[in-house]
C-alpha cells in the first residue's frame, strides 16, 4: 500500500492524453454518466430523499469509480486527461487515514469516517460558508458561530467591502480581505474562549488571495483545512493544482470535491448523483483531500435544499460513506432559500442535518441564507440547531426509512416557495441578534424552539 | 435521402442532438437543391424547441450543447450556398459573451450562451476570465447588439461594474445592451449598476435578450 505520489500523477497533466475541453464534457464524460445511470438503473426517486435502499447505494458507488477510471481527470490549462489504474485508486483509497484531524489544542476536532445510521455524531463547520457579509458585521457574525459550544470549526464569509470599498476578485483588496478575515476569525475564537478551533476554507476567488493569509502574523494554522475543488465536472487546471500543492507543501489538511449542477454538464439528479461521488474519489486521488465533499447545485437555484438537490446528495454521500473510509463532508446545507429567524430555514437545515447525519457524513457544513447572495443573512444559532439535530439523529441511530419520513415532512413546508421563487426575505444578523452581546433575539429563540418542539413532536427525541 | 424527408431528418437531427445526422441532411439540401434558408429556419425552430425542453429542465445542458454543435454543421455546410444568395441568414441578434476578469465559473455562461444561440442569436463566446479589453475589441469587431456578462461570485459580480464603467469610459457604452448574470446577481443589482437586461438564470436571461432586440428593432431603446 502506497500513498500517492502527487507529481507522478500530476505529471500525466502533461503526458496524458489530450483532449479539447469541449469533447471532453459533452462526448466524453456526458455519454458515459448517462451509460452508467442506464446499466445501473438509477433512477429519481422524489418520495425516497434519503436512500434506503442498499443496492442502490453501492451501485452508485460502482458507477462513479467507473467514472473515475474510464474519463479521468481533464487538465483544462494542458486540454490533457490524467488516468488512472485501479489498483492505483483502490491502493490510494486504503492508505489515506480515515480520519482527519483540525484545530489545535484543546480545540483540536478529529473528524473520523462515519457509515450509514452510525451512532457516533459528525462534526459540524458552520459560519457565512462563504456568503457575502458586511465589514460591520464581520467580528460578530464569526463570533456568533464560534461561540456556539456544537460548532467545531468556522466557515469564513466573503467580506464584501474594506473601507467602504469593494473587494474584488485579483486585486490587492482580495489578498487583504483574505488577511483581514482570517485574523477577525481568530479573535473570533478567542472572544469565545476557543483559539485553536479549525478555519475551514477560503473566501479569495484567485489562489494568490487565498494563499495570502498563510503568513502567521495574519493567523492562519496548520490546523485550518483549505479547499481545493474540482472543476465541473471532472476537470481541474494548474491553477486549482497549484492551490492543492500549497496547502499539502504548508501541512494543511484539504477538503475537496467537486459541485455537479443538476441539469447542467452531469445530466438529471441520477447523473449528478453519480458525477458527485466520482468527485469525491476523485479529490481523494488528485488532491490527497483529507475531507471530501458531497454537494450539488442546481441550474435555476441558489440554494441547496430542494427535493432533487438533498436526494442527489445523500444518495452520493452514502454511497461514499458507506464503501470508502474517506471522512465526507456533507452540505448541511450550505445554503438555505429563507433567510434567518423564519420557519422555512429552520425546516430547511432540519431536513438537510438529519439526511446529511444518516447517511454518513463525518461533518457537515451549515452556511448562509437567502440564497447566499445578500449580505449578513447568516447566524450562529442556526448551527446551534443543526449541531442538536445531528447529535439527537445519531443518538438515537435513527433509521433511514424513519429519516426518509422526517425529511419529506420537512420538505413539504416549505418546497412550495421555491418553486414559487418567494422563500421568505428573513432577518439579517443585525436584525437577529443583540449586536453588543452577541446573542439571539427573543423572537429567534422563541422561534427556534417552537421548530424544536415541532420536530420532538415529529420524532426526533432531544433532550 | 428523398426530396421531401430532408427538411424532416434536419430537424429530427436536431431534436436528437445527432451531428452526423445534421451534416447528411445539410448535404441533402445541397444535393436536392432546397431552400437553404428555410432548411435553416427549420433548424433554428428545433433549436427553439430545445430551449424550451432545457428551461423545464426535460433535457439537460450537454443536450443542448451538442444540438448547437449539429446546428453548427448545418450553418458551416450551407452558409457558401447562402453567400451566393440575395437573402440572409434570420438571426435575432449578436451577443458577445463572456465571464468577467478574475472569474473562471463558466456553466452559468455556457447555459446561457447555448439557450441564446437555440433562441436564434448568433452567439460570440468570449469564454472565461475576460479582459474588458477583450468585451471591447469583440464589440469593435462584431457589431453585437447585447454585451453579456456573467460572474459567480460576489467578488466578481463587482468587476460588471467595472466592465460597463470602462466602456462608457472608452465611450462605447451607448452603442450595445449590456446584460448580466451569475449566481450572485440580483436585479437590483442590474438597476444599480445601469444595464439594459438580466436574467435570475439562463431561460430568464434568453427571454431578456429577445425583449431587449425587439425593443431595439421598435426603436423603444
Amino acid at each position: 500500500m502506497t500513498k500517492a505520489n502527487i507529481w507522478d500523477i500530476w505529471s500525466r497533466a502533461e503526458t496524458g492524453p489530450i483532449c479539447p475541453t469541449k469533447k471532453f464534457e459533452i462526448y466524453i464524460v456526458y455519454p458515459k454518466i448517462k451509460e452508467l445511470v442506464k446499466t445501473y438503473e438509477v433512477e429519481y426517486d422524489p418520495e425516497t430523499i434519503v436512500p434506503i435502499d442498499d443496492k442502490l447505494i453501492d451501485d452508485v458507488y460502482q458507477a462513479g469509480m467507473e467514472l473515475l477510471l474510464e474519463v479521468g481527470i481533464l487538465c483544462t490549462t494542458t486540454e490533457r486527461i490524467i488516468k488512472f489504474e485501479e489498483s492505483e485508486v483502490k491502493n490510494i483509497l486504503r492508505a489515506l487515514p480515515s480520519e482527519a484531524i483540525l484545530g489545535e489544542g484543546k480545540d483540536v476536532n478529529v473528524i473520523r469516517s462515519r457509515t450509514l445510521e452510525d451512532k457516533h455524531p459528525p462534526s459540524i463547520g458552520a459560519g457565512p460558508s462563504g456568503g457575502p457579509i458586511s465589514e460591520e458585521m464581520a467580528l460578530k457574525i464569526y463570533q456568533s458561530y464560534a461561540q456556539e459550544p456544537l460548532n467545531d470549526n468556522l466557515n469564513g464569509g466573503f467580506i464584501t467591502t474594506i473601507n467602504g470599498r469593494e473587494v474584488k476578485a485579483g486585486s490587492p483588496l482580495e489578498m487583504y480581505a483574505e488577511m483581514y478575515s482570517t485574523s477577525l476569525m481568530r479573535e473570533a475564537m478567542r472572544r469565545a474562549g476557543r483559539p485553536g478551533m479549525s478555519i475551514r476554507g477560503s473566501q479569495a476567488v484567485t489562489v494568490r488571495g487565498a494563499m495570502a493569509p498563510a503568513f502567521p502574523e495574519w493567523g492562519r494554522r496548520k490546523g485550518d483545512c483549505l479547499h481545493a475543488w474540482l472543476l465541473p465536472v471532472l476537470k481541474t487546471d494548474y491553477d486549482s493544482l497549484c492551490r492543492a500543492y500549497y496547502w499539502l507543501a504548508c501541512g494543511y489538511p484539504i477538503w475537496g470535491g467537486g459541485m455537479p449542477t443538476v441539469g447542467g454538464l452531469s445530466g438529471g439528479p441520477e447523473g449528478t448523483a453519480i458525477t458527485c461521488a466520482a468527485e469525491m474519489l476523485a479529490a481523494r486521488i488528485l488532491y490527497q483531500a483529507s475531507l471530501c465533499i458531497g454537494t450539488a447545485a442546481h441550474s435555476f437555484y441558489t440554494g441547496t435544499t430542494s427535493r432533487e438537490l438533498l436526494w442527489t446528495r445523500h444518495l452520493a454521500s452514502a454511497a461514499i460513506n458507506k464503501n470508502t473510509n474517506i471522512p465526507t463532508i456533507v452540505d448541511s446545507p450550505y445554503i438555505t432559500y429563507a433567510g434567518p429567524c423564519t420557519e422555512m430555514s429552520l425546516y430547511e437545515t432540519a431536513a438537510a442535518t438529519i439526511g446529511a447525519t444518516v447517511t454518513g457524513g463525518a461533518t457537515l457544513v451549515v452556511g448562509s441564507g437567502r440564497q447566499g447572495v445578500h449580505s449578513d443573512y447568516c447566524a450562529g444559532l442556526n448551527s446551534r440547531f443543526a449541531g442538536e439535530i445531528k447529535n439527537t439523529v445519531a443518538k438515537m441511530r435513527l433509521k433511514r426509512s424513519d429519516a426518509n419520513d422526517m425529511v419529506k415532512n420537512l420538505l413539504a413546508k416549505y418546497e412550495n416557495t421555491i418553486k414559487e421563487r418567494n422563500p421568505p426575505v428573513g432577518k439579517k444578523f443585525q436584525e437577529c441578534y443583540d449586536v453588543a452581546t452577541v446573542t439571539p433575539s427573543k423572537e429567534f429563540l422563541e422561534l427556534y424552539e417552537k421548530i424544536k418542539k415541532e420536530l420532538e413532536v415529529n420524532g426526533l427525541e432531544f433532550g | 435521402m428523398h426530396k421531401k424527408e430532408v427538411f424532416g431528418i434536419l430537424r429530427l437531427a436536431i431534436l436528437n442532438y445527432d451531428v452526423e445526422m445534421a451534416k447528411k441532411a445539410a448535404k441533402g439540401v445541397i444535393e436536392e437543391g432546397l431552400d437553404a434558408l428555410k432548411a435553416i429556419e427549420i433548424t433554428r425552430k428545433a433549436m427553439i424547441e430545445l430551449g424550451m425542453k432545457f428551461a423545464k429542465l426535460e433535457i439537460f445542458l450537454p443536450e443542448l450543447m451538442l444540438a448547437a454543435d449539429a446546428m453548427d454543421s448545418i450553418l458551416t455546410i450551407l452558409k457558401p450556398k447562402l453567400l451566393t444568395s440575395t437573402k440572409k441568414i434570420p438571426e435575432l441578434g449578436t451577443v458577445v459573451i463572456g465571464v468577467v476578469r478574475g472569474d473562471i465559473h463558466d456553466i452559468g455562461k455556457n447555459m446561457v450562451s447555448t439557450l441564446l444561440t437555440a433562441t436564434g442569436f448568433k452567439v460570440i463566446d468570449l469564454g472565461v476570465d475576460v479582459p474588458f479589453r477583450t468585451f471591447a475589441e469583440a464589440l469593435e469587431t462584431y457589431e453585437p447588439d447585447i454585451v453579456a456578462a456573467s460572474a459567480a461570485m460576489t467578488s466578481t459580480m463587482f468587476v460588471q461594474r467595472d466592465l460597463v464603467e470602462y466602456l462608457e469610459g472608452i465611450g462605447v457604452r451607448d452603442r450595445v445592451k449590456i446584460m448580466v448574470g451569475g449566481a450572485p446577481v440580483r436585479k437590483e443589482w442590474a438597476k444599480e449598476i445601469g444595464v439594459d437586461g438580466y436574467g435570475e438564470n439562463a431561460a430568464e436571461a434568453a427571454e431578456a435578450a429577445k425583449r431587449i432586440v425587439t425593443k431595439k428593432k421598435e426603436g423603444g431603446l
